[in-house]
């Protein structure tokens, strides 16, 4: 899992959240709010945080960190890449 | 005689313990005897305002007000209608002229987009009281009305609007007796019937789970532990607010508590008080119980199934080591006392033999009394029939696919009609269809279920809009109620832009939440040229739904 590049991390994580939110245009708003868009709620949200866990083994607590650091498509990788 | 068991337990714990909390949310609590002072005072205001005994609708969120009204309707001979702020003024719209102009308690301030569905001479406004103290105060030169008011009997106690499959809502009635009946089971179930126990008070009131906790925390003398839709929404709010509840039975629906449990930190050391975990409104899976024991080792799980025209539930099981040992989907458990689960061939009636499958039909003395005027899918649904030991009771045929093993253990399945359970919620898939095809520019719409990790994720649209004679899509006949649409606006020079598919997916999701439940505007839109038909000419679903299976599942 360490050596994974940011590349792969970043394809991995289009995929999910494409699938998630179910919309491929996640892909081209990279910086726009996912709640916002309507492409995330907050079962939507759950879900991402299940499969990010099952994917990398990177949870990540709903409690420890604020919607604003984790609401687009770029943050959430961050956040992803920060705990590999 | 007692008229109405429900009301008169609820008047027993206020004259045993006043000081009692029935309720509390956020920083407002109602004891047990501001909760029957407080209901007497509506109950006597509405008697002043109304002669009739048609329902009354109750308007509002997860406050006092509301359940001080339910129980104040209940007193004034009137049944309630739970309807929760969240709903769009247009399915709110669609309930009132369904009740034909009904007498409206307001717990919550009515919005401008209501007013046209509510004569200003029908409403009680009591969303300007802040405390119980203070609407007892502002009511109290009226009298009390006396026990022999009451709703009793087959009177209807609540009508829970649901899904229905023309696109409108439908209402279930639900008796006196049938609550009567429900409450006298619910106090058998562990915890519960140690009383004076708190509740987990999640579900929204329209939603007909939340009379798990209405009814078996405020007849037993326990306390109801509201939790309002915005601190639900935040995690970290929710838990501090857990964390100092002291919650001891937790009600609520299976996807709630997966919500819950992507935290770590939602354990027995945040809730150490928790005895027994109740579930009900979809299928509990494997890894949310099997979470919950680990986490919870001192909590007991159980699944419970009913549904809405049934009371709420009628099968319990705790779910055990054995049961998770099993790869086969969690049991429903046995009937309660009173309730006899019938397997029935889904075309002809006919019973089943033991161990197969068919569709569940529930006897017994919790099945409600139809739906709201509308005798003709009454009929379709409800019978009459007789238990075993003669008793004559009602009979609903559920349309939910199932079997009973031998030990009497009911096991669900699916269903054999489009209507489905989405995070609890149920859902008619017709329903949504009938509010997208309802948008303009849309000409054809089929939304399917997207199942992932043994349950439903999220619904999936697949639309086609109205086309010029050229084939090309009429995007200007698309027109969205949101202030803020971008996909459908002409570009000044007489010709339309193609909207991205983002622009149009959006404005689909705000025209449609205009018109339905947020849970049931689907996640996903996809816009396809033509409908697949199977070979009667029919949408083709199955071929819609396999396109949209999950691809990492």
């Amino acid at each position: 899992m360490a050596t994974m590049t940011h590349e792969e991390v970043e394809e991995k994580m289009l995929d999910m959240l494409e699938e998630v939110c179910g919309d491929e245009e996640v892909r081209d708003h990279r910086d726009e709010d996912l709640f916002e868009l309507g492409s995330l709620d907050s079962m939507a949200a759950v879900e991402l945080l299940v499969d990010i866990e099952d994917e990398f083994d990177v949870s990540i607590a709903p409690t420890e960190v604020e919607r604003e650091e984790m609401n687009t498509v770029n943050l959430i990788i961050e956040q992803v890449e920060k705990r590999l | 005689m007692v008229l109405n068991a429900f009301v008169e337990s609820v008047e027993t714990q206020a004259a045993i313990a006043p000081w009692a909390i029935a309720f509390e949310a956020d920083s407002c609590c109602m004891t047990y005897g501001e909760l029957s002072s407080a209901s007497n005072a509506i109950a006597a205001k509405l008697r002043e305002m109304t002669s009739d005994r048609f329902p009354v609708v109750v308007f509002g969120h997860k406050d006092f007000r509301m359940v001080a009204s339910f129980l104040g309707c209940l007193k004034s001979g009137h049944a309630f209608v739970p309807v929760d702020v969240e709903l769009p003024a247009s399915r709110i719209g669609d309930i009132l002229s369904q009740l034909d102009s009904p007498f409206v308690v307001c717990a919550a301030p009515l919005s401008g987009a209501l007013a046209p569905y509510v004569a200003t001479d029908r409403v009680l406004d009591i969303s300007g009281f802040s405390d119980p103290a203070a609407l007892i105060d502002a009511f109290s030169g009226c009298g009390v009305p006396a026990s022999d008011t009451w709703v009793s009997g087959e009177e209807t106690q609540y009508i829970i609007f649901t899904s229905g499959s023309t696109g409108k809502p439908k209402g279930i009635e639900i008796s006196a007796n049938n609550v009567c009946n429900f409450m006298q089971w619910v106090r058998t179930f562990p915890a519960v019937r140690e009383g004076g126990q708190v509740f987990l008070d999640q579900p929204p009131y329209s939603f007909d789970l939340s009379e798990y906790e209405l009814v078996g925390a405020l007849s037993t003398g326990g306390r109801l532990h509201a939790v309002s839709h915005e601190l639900t929404a935040d995690t970290r709010s929710l838990f501090a607010d857990l964390a100092k509840s002291d919650v001891s039975v937790w009600v609520s629906t299976p996807s709630f508590a997966d919500l819950c449990l992507v935290d770590p930190s939602f354990s027995e050391s945040m809730l150490p008080s928790v005895k027994l975990f109740l579930f009900c409104g979809e299928a509990l899976r494997h890894a949310t119980a099997a979470a919950l024991r680990e986490r919870f080792p001192h909590a007991i799980v159980a699944n419970t199934y009913g549904p809405t025209e049934s009371t709420v539930a009628v099968t319990y099981c705790e779910i055990g080591e054995a049961e998770l040992a099993s790869d086969a989907p969690l049991p429903a458990g046995a009937p309660r006392p009173g309730t006899e689960i019938r397997i029935c061939d889904p075309e002809t009636g006919e019973p089943c033999a033991t161990g197969d499958s068919g569709e569940i039909v529930i006897v017994g003395d919790t099945v409600a009394k139809g739906y709201y005027r509308n005798p003709e899918k009454t009929q379709k649904a409800f019978s009459q029939s007789s238990l075993c030991d003669g008793t004559q009771v009602r009979a609903y045929r559920t349309g939910d696919a199932g079997h009973v093993d031998e030990q009497g253990v009911l096991h669900c399945e699916g269903r054999f009609d489009s209507l489905i359970k989405l995070h609890g919620f149920r859902i008619e898939l017709e329903d949504v269809e009938e509010n997208i095809r309802a948008l303009r520019g849309v000409k054809q719409a089929c939304v399917v279920p997207v199942v992932h990790k043994e349950s439903i994720a999220y619904l999936k649209a697949f639309i086609v809009l109205q086309k010029h004679p050229d084939g090309t899509p009429a995007y200007e006949e698309f027109e969205s109620d949101a202030a803020d649409c971008a996909a459908c606006c002409d570009n000044g020079e007489g010709k339309v832009e193609v909207p991205s598919k983002l622009d149009l997916e959006r404005s689909l999701k705000a025209s449609l939440a205009a018109r339905i439940p947020e849970y049931m505007v689907p996640r996903r839109f996809a816009l396809i040229d033509e409908m697949p038909l199977t070979p009667n000419g029919k949408i083709d679903r199955k071929a819609l739904a396999a396109s949209s299976r999950c691809k990492r599942a």
